[in-house]
């Protein structure tokens, strides 16, 4: 059986786990924005609570997905929730540390100036300083999807959702020729959503950065 | 923005690990990593020998077969470091070259894609698609996978070498080589040393993932408890690994500390 | 000049004309050992421009900050509009004053409008009465509201940075304006420009105006009143540029206004103000000899032909009307080069002068028509007669004031 055919006959299964695979990866990458973005907002301007909170969600990153899905398995128990609550974890760093790059990088001239005009705090950072650093803070959640899409499939293993699940079936067939085409549709589908979530960020990026800085 | 950002990396779509914020560490700041992780291998040694482990749990968690799925770890995380370096850097070279200009902006869109691609995909792919196993197709599928965070790291380093500098270095006479040689390798090896941090973080993650392929390593041990449902033998395994990850990128920040010319 | 304020004033707080008060006015930074504004004390009156002018370091920046607590300072009071402002919320009092800086700091995810419109909208303003003001605001700093309302900051040039700057500071209609050497990172012809308009934009708002600068030409141009700060905001001296310039209190001011005193004097008098002189003119119609008679009765050189509509169209010397005999007046003879308006200064007019033919400025009113020359002579009696009467002046303030010995100082 064919690649293509193989697609056509699970097109049902495919949809499926794309969407579940979708919603999961989505639902970190919000969770993780808010988060992130609260996080970098309270410390950008202390440097000892910028570096630790840099250094806390940097450790998240480094520890394996493989590991930090089976850590994660005992309090969880099995299904979306340690996937989720991992997915959240590494997505943390690049969001806080562009929303820190992005709200250090305003130029001080306009800072100052909003001050000079009476904008209290609220209104400096709601109005002028977040927008401003918005480009940079929506680029690391842009490309912090696509890793997060990934590390997804890896999922599977504590029976998260997605396209995870077709890899492993696949690799519990080695030698059958059903194999391949598991494992490719996995990582097309993948492929797939990776291309979609990108185009959507485009369109969100352009939407919401306003033309004088673009 | 009106302001360019100090942090190369942001624009560029590379998810690394990179707390540049480590520039000043305190003697507190560089003890800080190796004590804590010091204290969960005590505590997690403390746990395992207050338990009567049952035979199965005693076959995976004894000193031979974790100090052989450490070695196995260590073997493979080194070597396809060093061959993702060896592959990317000259290639990230090359793609800076004024030739690939126009390309330059489509290359690194489709990378950072591609970064999407599930690492075990990669790694099983080989397996039934080739069956290509064992230790040799751990390190194609380790480098394939690493390659495109360090090439990315790479390219957007030497992209932002201050053109200033290299005109000043054309101006006084240098060659095009001499510019490369003299002054744009090494006012990127601030962003190599990042790409080789990345690389190691990324290929010792990975790494874990080999066991499915017969490659060895952490995962083993992880495999072996999922398998027969021990969750002992799974935290172990999954501690050991985060430990062994958290450590190997603390000596790699550190070493790029040090190797850092000075003045950057 | 009716009043100076070198030592320190009676604090009555009385003076309804006093827009500003600064009473004891320190700031200290933390790990600093000395004071960058010590016991700063000065009287701001409504309607003026007070230029507070000095070395770099000397604390200027710091002064004009505190007035709206950008920088809050270490003691001291603040006084606006009779009300004790030093400890009043500081977004309020922000919003009454307007605020310009050099680097301009236009918010550059917002148009041109949206930047004006503010301060506006943050004191409640109606969208109906934002949106005139918008219009008004940038009618006034001469930028077509339609063609760049619309825009974005990153379009338009430094200098049009710095109108919408100056716009959007006023946008909350403030009585009193602080502006940080607002035209500092401008090119000079730029920026010769700007301060022309930011001057008749005063004239006609009235604004009660703080302006810092390093520049003492640029103090003279623009100050009602200039404060001359030394080290630790210390007033060396504050008064009119004439006065500054003709009677420097101290060789403080006299080093800081530095050798070209006398021709920094002529920035302050516009040709309007002093009477031209005549020059020998015939029109194109007229003949050659006609020419040569003037020529001849005159001690110039050369007469100036002027067209039909009375404007200067050549000068013709004895030389160029016997080469050219024959041909009609305004053929002969070279185009005069150094024309200007009565709005000029004195020192537009001498800088003209010394590159210009016959060593004569030709004036001529808003349609070119000639109205009389400037000549060297005439430069030289204005900074005698400005010298004498200010020292006059002085003196009989001096008197008046009885011999206050504490010039130079608060």
């Amino acid at each position: 059986m064919g690649f293509l055919e193989f697609l056509v006959k699970r097109a049902d299964d495919m949809l499926e786990l794309g969407i579940a695979h979708a919603v999961v990866v989505g639902a970190a990458v919000i969770i993780a924005t808010v988060l992130g973005v609260a996080l970098g907002v309270l410390t950008y301007r202390h440097e000892r609570a910028r570096d630790l909170t840099l250094a806390l969600t940097g450790s998240f990153l480094t520890i394996p997905s493989f590991a930090l899905f089976i850590l994660l398995l005992s309090p969880l128990g099995l299904g979306w929730r340690p996937v989720l609550l991992a997915l959240v974890l590494y997505g943390l760093l690049p969001v806080v540390r562009n929303t820190i790059t992005g709200l250090r990088g305003v130029d001080p001239a306009i800072i100052e100036s909003a001050k000079g005009m009476g904008l209290n705090r609220r209104q400096r950072l709601l109005r002028i300083e977040l927008p401003l650093a918005w480009p940079v803070i929506i680029t690391g959640v842009r490309v912090t999807t696509l890793v997060l899409l990934g590390i997804a499939a890896i999922g599977a293993i504590v029976n998260g959702p997605g396209y995870g699940e077709l890899i492993f079936t696949g690799l519990a067939r080695v030698g059958t020729p059903v194999a391949v085409n598991l494992v490719l549709s996995g990582a097309v589908g993948v492929m797939i959503l990776a291309v979609l979530f990108d185009l959507i960020f485009y369109a969100v990026q352009r939407l919401t950065t306003s033309r004088g800085i673009r | 923005m009106s302001a360019p950002s100090s942090e190369p990396r942001t624009d560029s779509g590379v998810v690394a690990q990179t707390p540049s914020a480590a520039h000043r560490r305190t003697l507190m700041g560089y003890l800080t990593v190796p004590v804590i992780l010091g204290l969960v291998c005590l505590g997690l040694f403390i746990y395992v020998q207050s338990r009567d482990l049952d035979s199965i749990e005693q076959r995976s968690l004894n000193v031979g077969s974790i100090t052989e799925a450490l070695q196995e770890h260590i073997v493979l995380t080194a070597v396809s470091t060093l061959v993702t370096l060896i592959i990317a850097v000259p290639l990230g070279v090359l793609l800076t070259r004024p030739l690939t200009r126009r390309v330059r902006p489509f290359i690194i869109g489709v990378l950072t894609i591609l970064q999407a691609v599930p690492t075990i995909a990669i790694l099983v792919l080989l397996a039934v698609a080739f069956l290509f196993l064992g230790f040799q197709a751990a390190i194609v599928g380790l480098v394939l996978y690493a390659i495109i965070p360090v090439l990315l790291n790479t390219m957007v380093g030497l992209e932002q070498v201050d053109a200033n500098v290299l005109e000043a270095g054309r101006g006084m006479g240098l060659s095009k080589m001499q510019v490369l040689r003299r002054l744009e390798l090494p006012l990127a090896v601030p962003v190599i040393l990042a790409g080789v941090r990345t690389a190691l973080v990324i290929n010792v993650g990975t790494a874990t993932l080999v066991t499915y392929i017969n490659a060895g390593g952490l995962g083993d041990i992880i495999v072996a408890g999922l398998s027969t449902n021990r969750v002992l033998v799974q935290i172990v395994g999954a501690a050991l690994t985060a430990v062994l990850a958290l450590l190997i990128d603390y000596i790699a920040g550190i070493a790029e500390d040090f190797l850092r010319p000075k003045g950057l | 000049m009716t009043q100076t304020t070198n030592s320190t004033p009676s604090v009555s707080g009385s003076d309804p004309s006093v827009m500003i008060r600064l009473e004891g006015l320190t700031k200290r930074f933390p790990g600093q050992k000395v004071n960058a504004v010590d016991e700063l004390t000065m009287d701001i009156h409504e309607g003026e421009i007070v230029v507070l002018v000095g070395p770099s370091g000397c604390g200027k920046t710091t002064t004009m900050k505190m007035i709206n607590r950008i920088i809050e300072p270490s003691s001291g009071r603040i006084i606006l509009k009779g009300q004790d402002v030093t400890t009043t919320n500081a977004d309020d009092l922000r919003r009454r004053i307007g605020y310009v800086i050099q680097q301009v700091g236009l918010f550059p995810h917002m148009t041109i409008g949206q930047n004006i419109a503010t301060v506006p909208r943050l004191i409640g303003w109606s969208a109906e009465r934002v949106r005139n003001r918008v219009d008004e605001l940038m009618t006034m700093v001469n930028m077509d509201p339609d063609e760049y309302r619309d825009r974005y900051p990153k379009q338009l040039s430094g200098g049009q940075q710095q109108r919408i700057g100056v716009a959007r500071a006023l946008g909350g209609d403030p009585s009193v304006m602080l502006m940080d050497e607002p035209f500092g990172a401008i090119d000079p012809i730029t920026r010769d420009r700007l301060q022309n308009e930011f001057l008749r934009l005063q004239s006609e708002v009235r604004k009660t105006i703080v302006f810092v600068t390093h520049d003492i030409d640029e103090a003279i141009k623009m100050g009602d009143r200039i404060a001359i700060l030394q080290e630790g905001s210390r007033i060396a001296q504050y008064d009119t540029p004439e006065q500054i310039l003709t009677a420097p209190a101290n060789d403080f001011v006299k080093d800081f206004i530095g050798s070209g005193a006398s021709l920094k004097r002529l920035n302050l008098s516009r040709v309007s103000e002093i009477e031209l002189s005549t020059w020998p003119t015939v029109t194109n119609e007229d003949s050659h000899e006609r020419a040569h008679e003037l020529l001849a009765a005159s001690d110039h050189s050369a007469v100036l032909v002027l067209d039909d509509e009375g404007r200067p169209v050549r000068w013709a010397g004895a030389d160029d009307l016997r080469r050219g005999s024959g041909k009609r007046l305004d053929q002969v003879g070279s185009v005069p080069q150094a024309v200007i308006e009565p709005r000029a200064t004195l020192s537009d007019a001498l800088n003209e002068l010394v590159t210009a033919r016959y060593a004569v400025t030709v004036v001529v009113d808003e349609r070119g028509r000639y109205q009389g020359v400037v000549d060297i002579d005439q430069i030289n009696e204005t900074i005698r007669s400005m010298r004498s009467s200010a020292v006059a002046e002085a003196r009989t303030e001096f008197a008046s004031e009885g011999a206050d010995p504490a010039q130079g100082s608060s």
